[in-house]
């Protein structure tokens, strides 16, 4: 794992810009920037438990962070990483709720391979729509999502509905189920140290085994991979499966975590890993900062929203800017390779290969 | 009285010096040849000429004036027209409506009916026979060439570029173009003809330019001219067109296909009824003019593309709907049409490039992980071999000249020690060096005993390398002959005709 | 009675295809030209918001339609610019602009609609109000159905007859062709394919406004977060189901329209359904459509998509 001090300029800058245009519509709206941003930092940096909340946050970012980052290696415009990590937590609710028997340590490992088993399956249907019909994955996954959001509503007001609750909501899984501490007494727990585990591992999946060279080779170039034996259609459902996995797993984790089921169980968690991915360009060990990033950001809206009064849906702006953001630092990423070819160009055999005719 | 004179026009692409301190004139009513090798500068001074590329200096005059043209507009309004190698037409619309494409005198809305009658008067004042109504991709490429060539008339164009204009025309479909190119001519046209063809310029051209590595060699009028002047002075060298190739007995055969039909991506049969064999120690060369379905056969044979009808054994196994990887695993390789969109993971680094396709063999992995350290030993290895320059194994394919990205292809295929290889147009774009290269390794694979199968549209090429040359056209061979065979005798062939006396049934290769 | 259930199902069909149709038009006329925009969905999010806004404190829903076209035009303009002139992958702003617009209309409405105490003066807004075209619609079931309506549902028919002459019958329409098909090609014969781009963008900037202010201020008189819940998405299925043509379009839009629809009929039929499984139906029905326009791969622009650079 080597780090590249070059390789953090670019979300440096990013992070940067984005601040100082969240900063404007602060100010531009009449709220107290200072007020503000002390109060995201405080939500975080106070003491031990608030430190420990923002890792709980973090911990379904870092999932589906992970999610979309292998996608996109595959160059798979996984946009369904919220209805996967809802089907996740569905799944994992059923078996927290109907295995009740079993013990605590097998019914979480259950739950949690439950929680992958309905994420997986989740992608696996726009994946082989892909593979095989070269379907547009870009807006079977955004369907799904709604499917999913939607499936939700009718199991919390219908069949698992706790109808001890105001809002509808289903009961609470089986009390073994529940997600054990890190820290005793601190929100951080067991599932954000399988998610750092997972996200090592998927940077060795990626980039030194040969399932990884395959995804990436697919990803970069499809029709050359193809050439040269590589199965692009199972390559490419393999990488959704992967990806719908993790964000399943995510799910199973928060559901662990929060107890029961229930519509807002994402808060569009999914669509952050979008984020998440980009500012980490895919790359997993990239995921495990950028997504404590994120999680740092969620934390903070609602202190935000208490201390400052400023809507908590401003984050949801600032990672709006922070994507596009990325996106216009990384342009010149053709200008660049053009740059090093002409410094290279003194050695005669270097040219632009479109430069010969 | 001169057209265009183009003075000390210089243009480099970083270091490249594609043009230097050229100049260029054109007198009016004349067809001027620019000849050159590819890489010799001939299109990017065109492509200034035409405004889609700026120069870095000197000026172009035409018509007497000095002109800045720094778009294709400037350049139409000025009367110059290009018809592009690589045709500029959008396929989904009508004859029409391309020639019609992007002209102001149209106004907002379009009167079709007038634009078409435009279309046939063109036609008629200059002999083309094209279908105003008809929509491109339906159309035969000789027909697609006279629609580009309308739409520069169109356009009041006086000085029509033509580049490569005979690339993938048959002999036939070429003598009707210098044909209507010799009427243009006669009613005050000029014309620039851009080829690397002698034979064009010795039989249709009035003067020459000579271009090579970014300058004029010379220009001068082609009945002063011979074969032997215009080869030397383009090369810089003389030229042996001689076979390359000692003669030897060729083994058992590895690859046989029998009555094969394949078809394109309209789904219209490409390869018809298709049957070939190759052995060991052999050649075997696939000429003919581009799209007469040598590309979809070469696919087809590799497992990329499927075989509707018929058999193909590979090694005494039948792998007529076998993939790639398993022709791969037979000893198969295989050097693809297209480097950039089929041969290299142009983001991937040169070593990453050279195991493509062997990254799962037992050598490069334990277990699951990858040996990066083999891997790295085994591509410097072959670096070495094969030449690559520069030797930094860490560079992304994007960064290699067209030469070097090929000997990394051929490096990764050869490398893979196969039993028969399928080349497949594995020196389009190079440079003499590299064209040297990869045909040195192509006949080192012969003489290992290997079987090979050579596409190529270069009739030259084919001639040189091979031990039997197997003309396509229309999706068939027409006929397998031995490399002594007259040029003029296989240029018949590639054009449909076969020994004089034509098929019963079989219709002459008039337009659609 | 059993007339009426099926005039007032088509009618609302109509209504429900409307939205849908306006979004799709214009995405119609961007993806001809070589632009694939999925940021429609929040931008159409952002329009509503800005409509009911504009309707609600200039007090006038024309001042609503106004506001929400500009808004829509200067968020499609980011989207533009870092597409088209700095070659951003598409797909990627989309997604970004979607995030940016949800946060940014539901802080604005939180901003502008709950601290100031104005929430008490009632949420709803001044809306596009129905206008029976005489004569028309006392056309039994014809007339309710299609004469019957707002006047965007109007504007959105007309729309259709437009774009189609444009695309068809004009050299504007062979540019955006071009530029989508082959934008080499255009290039060669002076046609600026960045202008098209930028020009098909905005003007399906235009149409997403109208469909976004369509929502709070025609088909209801308030705005809600979220409330688009995925029709944009829908819009583009809208567009590939309709082959990018615009008389597709309208046909793809009925029948989505029809779908969301279902939701009233059940409700009248008193058919026992849970909620949520009927409001999967246009999702599903979605994902159904571009399957099998899969099938027959033809229409599709080439260079959909694809950033156009100049070598």
């Amino acid at each position: 794992m080597r780090v590249r001090f070059k390789s953090l300029i670019r979300p440096a800058i990013a992070i940067g810009i984005s601040l100082a245009i969240g900063a404007l519509i602060l100010l531009v709206a009449g709220y107290d920037v200072g007020k503000a941003f002390l109060a995201i930092w405080n939500a975080s940096f106070r003491n031990l438990r608030t430190i420990t909340t923002t890792f709980n946050k973090a911990s379904p970012l870092l999932y589906v962070g992970l999610a979309v980052a292998i996608s996109f290696r595959g160059n798979v415009f996984n946009i369904g990483a919220e209805g996967q990590l809802l089907m996740g937590a569905v799944f994992a609710t059923i078996v927290g709720l109907y295995l009740q028997f079993l013990p605590g340590f097998l019914l979480i490992i259950l739950m949690l391979l439950a929680g992958c088993l309905g994420g997986a399956l989740w992608a696996f249907i726009p994946g082989y729509l892909k593979a095989r019909y070269d379907v547009s994955e870009v807006i079977t996954t955004i369907m799904f999502n709604y499917i999913a959001l939607n499936f939700i509503g009718y199991l919390v007001r219908g069949p698992i509905r706790d109808t001890t609750q105001a809002e509808p909501q289903s009961f609470a899984i089986a009390r073994q189920g529940f997600l054990p501490s890190l820290i005793p007494g601190t929100p951080l727990h067991l599932g954000y140290l399988l998610g750092i585990l997972l996200a090592i591992g998927l940077f060795y999946l990626l980039f030194k085994t040969y399932i990884g060279y395959e995804v990436r080779a697919v990803g970069l170039n499809k029709n050359a991979a193809n050439v040269a034996g590589v199965n692009v259609r199972k390559t490419v459902v393999g990488t959704m499966l992967i990806s719908g996995a993790l964000a399943g797993l995510g799910g199973a984790i928060e559901l662990a975590n929060i107890h029961y089921l229930l519509e807002g169980i994402s808060p569009g968690y999914g669509f952050t890993g979008i984020a998440v991915a980009i500012l980490a360009n895919s790359n997993p060990i990239g995921v495990i900062f950028s997504s404590f990033l994120f999680g740092f950001l969620n934390a903070g809206a609602t202190s935000m929203q208490r201390s400052a009064g400023v809507s908590a849906s401003f984050v949801q702006i600032f990672q709006g800017i922070m994507i596009i953001a990325i996106a216009l630092a990384s342009v010149n990423k053709t200008k660049i390779t053009n740059k090093i070819k002409k410094t290279l160009g003194k050695d005669k055999n270097i040219t632009a290969a479109k430069e010969v005719e | 009285m001169k057209v265009i004179e183009l003075n000390n026009i210089c243009k480099a692409f970083g270091d490249n010096k594609a043009n230097h301190n050229v100049c260029f004139n054109l007198k009016k009513g004349e067809i001027h040849a620019l000849l050159g090798e590819n890489g010799a500068g001939k299109s990017t001074l065109m492509n200034i000429l035409y405004g889609l590329y700026s120069c870095d200096s000197g000026d172009i005059v035409i018509n007497g004036d000095t002109v800045e043209v720094e778009n294709p507009s400037k350049a139409i309004e000025h009367g110059v027209g290009m018809v592009h190698q690589h045709f500029m037409l959008v396929p989904q619309l009508s004859v029409t409506q391309n020639i019609f494409l992007g002209m102001k005198e149209t106004g907002l809305f379009l009167k079709m009916d007038e634009l078409k009658k435009k279309v046939a008067e063109l036609n008629e004042s200059f002999g083309f026979n094209v279908d105003p109504s008809a929509v491109i991709w339906q159309l035969p490429v000789g027909v697609q060439q006279k629609v580009e060539i309308l739409k520069a008339l169109m356009r009041d164009a006086k000085i029509l570029i033509l580049d490569e204009p005979t690339a993938v025309l048959t002999p036939h479909e070429v003598k009707e173009l210098f044909g209507s190119i010799k009427k243009l001519t006669k009613s005050g046209y000029s014309i620039i003809l851009i080829t690397h063809k002698m034979e064009e310029v010795l039989d249709y051209c009035d003067r020459v330019t000579i271009m090579r590595e970014g300058q004029v060699v010379d220009t001068l009028l082609v009945s002063e001219a011979d074969h032997d002047i215009l080869a030397k002075a383009m090369v810089g060298r003389d030229v042996c067109l001689d076979r390359i190739i000692e003669p030897q007995e060729s083994g058992e055969v590895l690859l046989k296909l029998e009555g094969v039909t394949v078809l394109n991506d309209k789904k219209l049969p490409a390869v018809k009824n298709l049957s070939l064999e190759v052995a060991r120690g052999e050649i075997l060369g696939i000429a003919g003019v581009d799209g007469n379905g040598q590309l979809e056969l070469g696919e087809a044979i590799v497992g990329l593309r499927k075989i509707e009808e018929g058999t193909m054994n590979l090694i005494g196994q039948n792998t007529t709907h076998a993939k790639p990887r398993t022709m791969m695993d037979l000893g198969m390789a295989h050097i693809p049409d297209d480097r950039h969109k089929k041969g290299l993971v142009l983001d991937f680094s040169i070593k990453e490039n050279l195991i493509l396709g062997s990254q799962r063999d037992e050598i490069y992995h334990n277990g699951l992980l990858m040996n990066y350290a083999k891997v790295k030993e085994e591509a410097e290895r072959m670096v070495e071999e094969f030449d690559v320059r520069p030797r930094n194994i860490e560079l992304t394919g994007a960064m290699l000249s067209g030469g070097n990205q090929q000997k990394v292809i051929l490096a990764r295929e050869v490398s893979r020690n196969p039993e028969v290889l399928i080349a497949l147009q594995p020196t389009r774009g190079l440079d003499i060096g590299a064209i040297e290269f990869v045909r040195g390794k192509i006949i080192e694979e012969r003489k290992n005993n290997k079987a090979v199968l050579l596409v190529s549209t270069d009739l030259d090429e084919i001639l040189t390398l091979s031990d039997r040359i197997a003309i396509m056209y229309k999706g068939e061979i027409i006929g397998i002959v031995p490399p002594e065979t007259p040029v003029e005798e296989i240029g018949l062939l590639m054009g449909g005709i076969k020994n004089k006396k034509p098929k019963g049934g079989e219709p002459d290769e008039s337009q659609v | 009675m059993e007339v009426l259930q099926l005039t007032n199902f088509l009618a609302a069909a109509v209504r429900m295809a409307a939205p849908l149709l306006l979004a799709s038009l214009g995405l119609v006329i961007s993806e001809r030209a070589g632009i694939i925009n999925i940021g429609v969905e929040g931008i159409m999010l952002m329009a509503a918001f800005a409509g009911y806004a504009g309707s609600k404190l200039a007090g006038g829903y024309w001042y609503g339609l106004m506001v929400a076209i500009l808004v829509s035009i200067a968020i499609i303009s980011v989207f533009a610019i870092t597409t088209i002139k700095y070659k951003s992958q598409q797909v990627i702003v989309g997604a970004a602009l979607n995030m940016f617009c949800a946060g940014l209309s539901s802080f604005l409405y939180r901003l502008i609609f709950y601290n100031t105490g104005r929430f008490d003066e009632g949420i709803a807004a001044a809306s596009f109000p129905r206008i029976s075209i005489p004569v028309l619609s006392k056309i039994p079931i014809l007339g309710p159905v299609l004469f019957n309506h707002n006047v965007l549902v109007y504007f959105s028919f007309v729309m259709v007859a437009v774009l189609w002459i444009v695309i068809n019958k004009t050299s504007l329409g062979l540019k955006i062709i071009a530029a989508g098909e082959h934008p080499k090609a255009a290039d060669s014969l002076g046609i600026n394919v960045l202008h098209v781009r930028y020009l098909a963008t905005i003007f399906s900037g235009i149409m997403i406004g109208i469909a976004g202010a369509y929502l709070s201020i025609a088909q209801a008189s308030s705005f809600g977060e979220g409330m688009t819940a995925g029709r944009g998405f829908i819009a583009m299925a809208v567009v590939i189901l309709g082959k990018w043509s615009p008389i597709g379009a309208l046909l793809g839009a009925l029948f989505f329209g029809a779908a969301t629809a279902l939701q009233l009929l059940f409700q009248i039929t008193g058919v026992e359904v849970p909620r949520n499984i009927i409001m999967m139906i246009p999702y599903i029905a979605t994902v159904v459509a571009v399957l099998i326009v899969s099938r027959n791969k033809v229409g599709a622009p080439s260079a959909l998509g694809v950033p156009y650079e100049k070598s």
